[in-house]
């Protein structure tokens, strides 16, 4: 083995992210980051997949970020195929309600988006992940009332990747010490594009967030409504 | 904004409709206008109280440069950066390369404090014959977000505003105090495009946190700034 050993990243696009803290901090050569359909390893002394290929071999696993509920409705990817998380009770209600009518309901808090629920069910599914990973769960827990963990369902704020790297490199005995390194700029450049996603105050009171989480929450949702409803007539048209 | 059981009916005329402003002015109860910078003006302010009387109020214009590195701001249609002087002046000492470096890793900073004050000086001047804001953005720029672009102030600033506006044309009992999220989220004005790094925090004093997407904003003003520089280079 080399001095420092070289970790192969097999993943998905956090495990990317993290490759990147591990190139920064222990040197350019330390970590590659094959894509989960990618190369084999080559002469990595180490591998971290993402949890999901938990059949493939690996040193260790990552589990797969995907934290719905920290935001009222979310359009999550980006292309033809779009869909809108949360958004269940808005469908349902967008044949019985003009669409400003709604909207208003929605915007005055008269539409449960539950939030709470679909956040606790995801992190029961991050949970069930751990058993054989390196956790992330409780620092989440610790964090999410008071600063965002993410920017997305899919996509983990810096300090949450920064700490899975921590993390990972302490389960692989490398010097803690690199992370002393850690700067503004690494943490910066961890972030990712937010998706498109609104956040309700009455949402941010039901999750106990002890911080504005979006002020921008009542454009967004109508832009998103906008989008949905237009989805959800063209599906119907089709059909 | 809410007035309760009023009677009340608000028109708004925007900058630049005269013709339909002096058509109908005469109808209204209460005339609000804008303290725009003084080339802005459509009318001065003497005119419209010789005009108008009394009825007339005005607001200031909320114009609060240094509360981020970098941000650029559309004024009529023209984009116009803030901060950016000292960039530029990095720029030109060393290379457009090292600046960027250099202000990634908080080692030149844009004296956004001083440019903070000074707008809040201007604005306080500003206000000897409007509703007074300068106080409350003074007192609270570093418990919350007080702005989201140069010319667009957060929605609690609007609502002060108003609750003073309010006060001030004796409207009180018309007013409903208890502004709920639905009220305060309508006075959401766009964010701009702007690079509000850890550093702005750390200098500023500020209680709540920059974006997340800093980095991702300030390259991309970045090469906006760089275009913009080598445009003047091949001008002069």
């Amino acid at each position: 083995m080399r001095n420092s050993p070289k970790i192969a990243f097999v993943g998905d696009a956090w495990l990317k992210k993290i490759s990147e803290v591990f190139s920064k901090l222990y040197g350019p050569d330390s970590a590659v980051y094959l894509s989960e359909t990618g190369d084999d390893a080559g002469d990595c002394d180490l591998i971290v997949r993402t949890w999901a290929q938990e059949q493939a071999q690996a040193d260790l696993f990552c589990p797969r970020f995907n934290i719905d509920g920290l935001a009222t409705i979310e359009m999550p990817g980006a292309g033809g195929n779009r869909t809108f998380l949360g958004a269940d009770p808005l469908s349902d209600l967008i044949d019985t309600l003009p669409d400003m009518k709604l909207i208003v309901m929605a915007m005055q808090g008269g539409v449960d988006f539950n939030c709470l629920g679909r956040f606790e069910a995801s992190f029961a599914a991050l949970e069930a992940q751990e058993a054989g990973a390196v956790p992330i769960s409780d620092f989440l827990r610790a964090e999410y009332q008071t600063q965002p963990i993410l920017t997305g369902c899919k996509k983990p704020a810096p300090i949450v990747t920064i700490e899975m790297a921590r993390r990972i490199a302490a389960r692989l005995s490398l010097d803690p010490v690199a992370f002393d390194a850690v700067d503004h700029y690494l943490q910066g450049e961890l972030a990712t594009k937010a998706s498109r996603r609104c956040m309700m105050p009455y949402d941010v009171q039901k999750l106990g967030l002890t911080y504005d989480a979006d002020p921008f929450w009542f454009p967004t949702f109508g832009a998103l409504f906008k989008d949905l409803a237009s989805d959800f007539r063209k599906k119907q048209k089709a059909t | 904004m809410p007035l309760r059981n009023n009677g009340y009916c608000c028109a708004y005329w925007g900058n630049y409709d005269e013709a339909s402003f002096r058509e109908r002015a005469h109808e209204a109860d209460f005339i609000v206008g804008i303290n725009a910078a003084e080339d802005l003006l459509r009318h001065s302010v003497e005119n419209m109280k010789a005009d108008y009387g009394d009825k007339f109020v005005m607001i200031p214009m909320i114009w609060l440069n240094g509360l981020t590195s970098f941000e650029m701001f559309s004024i009529n249609g023209q984009n116009t950066f803030f901060g950016e002087a000292d960039l530029v002046e990095a720029a030109k000492a060393t290379s457009f390369e090292d600046m960027t470096k250099r202000f990634f890793r908080g080692e030149l900073q844009t004296d956004t404090q001083a440019r903070l004050d000074e707008s809040l000086r201007v604005l306080a001047a500003s206000e000897q014959d409007t509703i007074k804001i300068s106080d409350f953005i003074a007192e609270n720029y570093q418990n919350f977000p007080v702005a989201f672009a140069v010319a667009h102030p957060a929605p609690p600033v609007i609502a002060e505003l108003f609750v003073r506006l309010v006060a001030k044309l004796d409207l009180g009992a018309y007013y409903d105090h208890d502004l709920d999220a639905y009220q305060i989220g309508r006075l959401a004005l766009p964010l701009g495009n702007r690079a509000f790094t850890p550093y702005d925090v750390e200098t500023l004093g500020l209680k709540y946190p920059f974006d997340l997407d800093w980095v991702v904003n300030a390259k991309n003003l970045m090469m906006l700034l760089e275009k913009q520089m080598k445009r003047a280079v091949q001008d002069a």
